[in-house]
């Protein structure tokens, strides 16, 4: 999240340092996401409510499991819209699908497990590259240029594995201890979730990184004129979302132990409404880890009790539909 | 608010009459339609043919309509992703209405409008919500999808009255000449007198170079955003219902990633995102490239994979071109 303003408080007056005034400005900040938190608050109680089978911890932590993939991609796409410029990256979805096929076919081919997935990141990592070379260097519109390279991907992928999915036949179990590992009684993804979580809101609000990006995003004339290469940066948010958006796809490979062409595909849009919901602003320079997180947990509670709640399948779209177009009426409405 | 973006691209210019700058693009685009022509019809005989012309004429049709309506969003600046859902949307309904026995050309005209009433719902987020047209119509595409699944209950619909006529929208011919090329043709001649010959028109095209300029023109701005993706969701509804024509049957997975084929398209034809400059003719152009392309890869067997890495290809040398002939 931004920096609070360095103004004068005028009810208290006095430096912005002081205790009260940063006090008062963390309200402040907490209160502006508070929108989102309270619609994650109503629509747990809602559910709640009619199935009290949604408050147990496994079912918590299961909702925590399941959103995971859609998180770390999640967070990948908050750098990337931050950094401005209308900067956003459709090619994460099939990306997701790279990372799930690359890290199955290595493994496949005798690759250790650890190399299978530096392998698979590499390539969304060199994806994230080409994505922020096109938009920096040719200057390329990032829907369009994220769109020509999702082309390229979906073009690619059949050619890798020879038309059909990946199907693992090695050994197993070290395969998909990412996805379905437990470690102290937690799973894997989910520590996995928490610590990208967290390592991505220090790097955004803690460190020069974070504040640079914030600031490319805002305002980019006046932070090139101050020095800072805006092309550097945001070809690094390319990369980052490469990096994630393949990572996430290594996880979704080692939960179902095979590789397919079309697990990124309806993930896109989620992961996009994650970042919204989130408060990310499209047009840079507002998001947060965090926010992302509690966006995508949003959506992981709304599937989560309509499956409970036994809603059909095919009503389930169009609730999350209007569900989300209400957040974001509501969110955007306070701003 | 001024944008920065906006001063940034008045100053350094060339004032090349933006008809010009089409021209030159649009020849290269045919330039390109031709050779394509030659190569294929010298790799396959079969090419020219008129059946094979015509076929891509059908071919093309779902894909060019959408296209066209996106075209008007893009050139205000804006974008609609919704139009895909609004294709299947389009279609279902009316395989829905016909089969409650209402009759086809009203149908058509109830199912165009829910086209229209989607693009409505778009205008009334973007402008009334102040949401970001992606995000809006992000949500739209996700409603529209929910709407098709909700009716259709997972199955697809198959058309049981008023079939002949029904199925006559993309399969019939009028003295052989297949009827969606009739439609295209009629379609994109109202688009372009809409665009090149109205009031309307010049209002898109200010609104797409600056908001401000237009407001303080005494553009009613909202008025035109509205009207663009209404255009936009009639389009697609019209394109739902020719694809549905196709198949006999509302299809719940119809437009599925359509939306992001007709950008392309767009792109291709030389629209930029930015806004402020496009044509129905550059659509059109870009539509004929790509369906010339794949019914030409697909006569020489070659595999649809290779076909989507040559699209990426061609986007980016493509909208390369025009980045660099527009910032010389």
């Amino acid at each position: 999240m931004p920096l609070p303003p360095l103004n004068q408080n005028k009810i208290t007056g006095g430096h912005p340092d002081t205790f009260l005034n940063k006090s008062l400005n963390a309200t402040k900040i907490i209160l502006s996401k508070t929108s989102v938190i309270i619609s994650l608050i109503v629509l747990s109680l809602v559910i709640g409510g009619i199935n009290p089978r949604f408050f147990t911890i496994g079912n918590m932590v299961n909702i925590l499991h399941q959103i995971s993939y859609t998180t770390i991609a999640a967070i990948g796409q908050t750098f990337v819209i931050i950094s401005g410029g209308g900067g956003i990256d459709i090619s994460a979805g099939s990306l997701i699908s790279l990372g799930d096929i690359i890290y199955s076919q290595f493994y496949n081919y005798g690759l250790s497990v650890s190399l299978s997935i530096l392998i698979a990141i590499g390539a969304g990592a060199i994806v994230g590259l080409i994505n922020g070379l096109l938009i920096t260097r040719l200057k390329i519109p990032p829907f369009i240029a994220t769109l020509a390279t999702m082309t390229l991907i979906r073009g690619m992928l059949p050619l890798i594995t020879g038309g059909f999915g990946v199907i693992v036949t090695r050994d197993i179990v070290s395969f998909q201890y990412l996805g379905r590992g437990i470690f102290l009684g937690i799973p894997l993804t989910v520590i996995i979730t928490v610590l990208v979580v967290s390592i991505s809101w220090y790097m955004l609000s803690r460190t020069k990184f974070g504040v640079h990006l914030f600031a490319i995003g805002g305002n980019e004339e006046a932070t090139r004129l101050a020095g800072i290469s805006v092309k550097s940066f945001r070809i690094i948010a390319y990369v980052i979302s490469g990096i994630c958006a393949s990572f996430a796809g290594v996880i979704i490979a080692s939960r179902l132990s095979s590789g397919q062409h079309t697990v990124g595909t309806e993930m896109l849009l989620p992961i996009i409404a994650a970042c919204v919901i989130g408060g990310a602003s499209l047009s840079g320079g507002r998001g947060s880890a965090w926010g992302t997180f509690i966006g995508a947990a949003i959506l992981g509670v709304l599937a989560n009790g309509m499956n409970l709640l036994s809603v059909p399948w095919y009503y389930q779209l169009l609730v999350q539909g209007i569900v989300v177009a209400l957040v974001v009426l509501i969110d955007r409405g306070r701003s | 608010m001024l944008n920065m973006k906006e001063s940034k691209n008045k100053i350094g210019r060339h004032k090349i009459l933006p008809g010009f700058i089409g021209w030159v693009r649009n020849s290269t685009m045919l330039f390109v339609i031709i050779l394509l022509g030659i190569i294929f019809s010298i790799v396959s005989p079969y090419f020219f043919s008129a059946s094979n012309i015509f076929d891509i004429t059908r071919q093309i049709a779902v894909l060019a309509l959408a296209a066209l309506g996106v075209t008007f969003v893009i050139i205000t600046g804006g974008i609609d992703i919704s139009i895909g859902s609004v294709v299947g949307l389009g279609g279902v309904t009316m395989v829905a209405l016909c089969n409650f026995g209402i009759p086809v050309p009203v149908s058509f005209f109830l199912s165009a409008l829910i086209g229209a009433f989607i693009g409505f719902l778009n205008g009334i987020m973007i402008i009334k919500g102040k949401i970001t047209p992606l995000i809006a119509t992000l949500v739209t595409m996700n409603i529209a999808r929910g709407m098709v699944y909700a009716y259709t209950k997972g199955s697809s619909i198959g058309i049981n009255r008023f079939q002949d006529q029904f199925n006559f929208i993309a399969q019939g011919n009028v003295y052989s000449i297949p009827f969606p090329l009739i439609i295209v043709v009629i379609i994109f001649a109202i688009g372009w007198i809409v665009l090149n010959k109205s009031i309307y028109g010049t209002r898109i095209i200010a609104v797409g170079n600056s908001e401000v300029a237009s407001r303080f023109s005494g553009i009613n701005v909202s008025k035109i955003k509205y009207f663009v993706y209404i255009i936009s969701g009639l389009c697609a509804a019209i394109a739902g219902i020719v694809f549905a024509s196709r198949v006999s049957s509302g299809q719940q997975q119809a437009g599925i990633g359509l939306e992001f084929q007709a950008i392309t398209v767009v792109v291709i034809g030389g629209t930029s995102l930015s806004g402020g400059r496009g044509s129905v003719w550059s659509t059109l152009i870009g539509a004929v490239v790509l369906g010339v392309l794949a019914n030409g890869m697909n006569l020489m067997n070659i595999s649809y994979y290779y076909q989507l890495l040559l699209q990426g290809l061609i986007i980016i040398i493509a909208v390369s071109i025009d980045q660099f002939r527009r910032s010389s």
